[in-house]
């Protein structure tokens, strides 16, 4: 164990090493955010409700993709596909005495932490500055059950993302279907840019058979109070269920990719 | 100039053929391109469906500024694509083989790579971008038509001076990656009528990237919303950048060390 927090204390060292980076990156999560509260404030001027949610739901929703985005979605895990091409991983990982999953999982941790830490204070900054009106839950099960559905959520995305790099044992090109899978589709279907109930009923559904709303839609919306506590039970189910196939892929498929592997450049 | 246009063509084909080649990521790329246009028109639609309009403007004007801002975005980015590639030459050295080329030297940093995907979804789009505004009466007559195609060149040409602007700022630090992301963050906030931003959002989308002359003019030229001497003034605006951009690209072209090579 000592050694993978070894890589947590290194990885975040990392960080403060390229400050101007992560400086520019939440400069960029900061201008999502105001683009997202201006696009709403214009859209509920003089409307009540909308799609089922008040003016201060829908802005909570947004501060709460800001958050998720931060705490959820995003790995470094994304970077395995290109050290799988370049034959990195003989040296860094398949030579070494650890775990791929974990050491790879103690490196996102730090960038989570800083990430969630800066989220943080920019928006309650932001907030401050722009009067944003916020719904804070005070419900201490709801609190309870919106941790747990958050830590599944951050565990899922971590397998989704990994999967996607393992595509690299057998394509030259992963960036394609990563960003098909690993931005667009999920961007859209973990509800990151709007709540899913602006869309259609048939096309939500179709969303509901796929991970990604468990994501960052479910959990806002159980954060809002929006969902009844049996319904929140079965969803947490639905996100064990996903939680537990996407990792038996995940070990399936890093198994047969190791025994394609060629390794060249390693 | 004749020269020039022939070399991008002989770039461009060099760059395209190996997409051609792997066609199934190229047709990854597409459908998501597709994918992400349809799911925002969808979703603005719904939006608008519910409320009917924002900050003045009717659910088709708003459409239409979407339609614009994909437009103005994607020939940007279809032109303009070396800067995404320019970091991995400077960094490597290569561009000093670029510099003895007889070809001005911001060439390969600016108009080095094109996005053919870009340019696939181009086509289909500025046909349902003509349809759409017709089919709504959304254009101020010819004027409008004659203002818009002004203001459209002139965002093309303001794209290419904030292009170069950032190659000559990777010149200099290597940083560009965050810098086009924060460029496109945005560019992207014009997908809606971006009299809707205030106070910091309006400033950074006026003074530091001026989204507002890159994609609402255009728009508000095609409505007929704008004055000639607004229309004349941005077309200045973007010869001066241009200019500017020149010289800081001059400039950074001194202090190059020419490192790695």
């Amino acid at each position: 164990m000592k050694k993978y927090w070894l890589i947590f204390k290194l990885t975040l060292e990392e960080y403060f090493v390229y400050r101007l980076n992560f400086f520019l990156w939440r400069f960029r999560n900061i201008i999502s955010f105001l683009v997202l509260f201006f696009f709403w404030e214009a859209v509920y001027q003089g409307k009540g409700e909308i799609f089922g949610y008040q003016k201060e739901q829908m802005l909570t929703y947004i501060v709460g993709v800001s958050f998720l985005k931060a705490l959820v979605l995003g790995s470094g895990t994304a970077d395995f596909a290109g050290m799988i091409k370049s034959g990195e991983i003989v040296g860094r990982f398949l030579l070494k005495p650890w775990r791929v999953v974990v050491v790879l999982f103690f490196r996102d941790l730090p960038a989570k932490i800083l990430d969630v830490t800066f989220a943080f204070l920019e928006i309650f900054v932001v907030a401050r500055i722009i009067n944003l009106p916020i719904f804070w839950q005070k419900n201490l099960s709801t609190l309870f059950l919106f941790i747990l559905v958050i830590a599944t959520a951050f565990l899922t995305y971590f397998a989704i993302s990994f999967l996607l790099s393992l595509i690299a044992f057998w394509v030259d090109n992963v960036w394609a279907p990563r960003w098909l899978f690993g931005v667009i589709f999920l961007e859209f279907f973990s509800g990151a840019f709007f709540p899913l109930d602006v869309l259609p009923k048939t096309l939500v559904n179709l969303i509901n058979l796929t991970p990604f709303p468990y994501l960052v839609y479910f959990p806002i919306k159980i954060y809002l109070g929006k969902i009844p506590i049996f319904d929140i039970i079965r969803i947490l189910f639905l996100m064990f269920f996903w939680l537990l196939a996407l990792f038996y892929l995940v070990s399936f498929v890093w198994k047969k990719g190791l025994k394609v592997y060629s390794g060249y450049g390693g | 100039m004749k020269k020039f246009f022939r070399v991008w063509l002989v770039t461009a084909k060099m760059v395209i053929l190996p997409d051609l080649v792997s066609s199934g990521p190229a047709l990854l790329f597409i459908l998501g391109k597709i994918v992400r246009f349809l799911l925002y028109f969808l979703f603005l639609f719904q939006v608008l469906a519910a409320g009917a309009g924002m900050a003045g403007y009717s659910a088709q004007e708003v459409i239409l500024f979407f339609l614009i801002f994909n437009l103005v975005d994607t020939t940007i980015q279809f032109l303009f694509r070396g800067v995404y590639h320019f970091r991995g030459v400077v960094a490597s050295g290569n561009f000093d083989l670029d510099l003895v080329k007889p070809l001005p030297s911001f060439f390969r940093p600016v108009f080095g790579h094109i996005d053919i995907m870009d340019f696939i979804t181009l086509v289909p789009l500025f046909g349902f971008f003509i349809w759409y505004a017709g089919v709504h009466h959304l254009t101020a007559g010819a004027v409008g038509v004659f203002a818009f195609i002004i203001l459209f060149l002139s965002s093309l040409l303001f794209g290419f001076a904030f292009h170069l602007f950032i190659s000559a700022i990777c010149v200099l630090t290597l940083e560009i990656d965050h810098l086009v992301w924060i460029y496109r963050d945005l560019t992207a906030a014009a997908r809606f009528p971006t009299d809707i931003y205030r106070g910091f959002m309006r400033f950074l989308i006026t003074f530091v990237v001026p989204v507002v002359l890159l994609i609402t003019f255009p728009a508000k030229g095609l409505l007929g919303l704008l004055s000639w001497d607004k229309i004349i003034l941005s077309v200045f605006f973007s010869i001066f950048s241009v200019i500017l951009s020149l010289k800081f690209w001059r400039y950074s072209l001194k202090k190059y060390t020419s490192a790695s090579s």
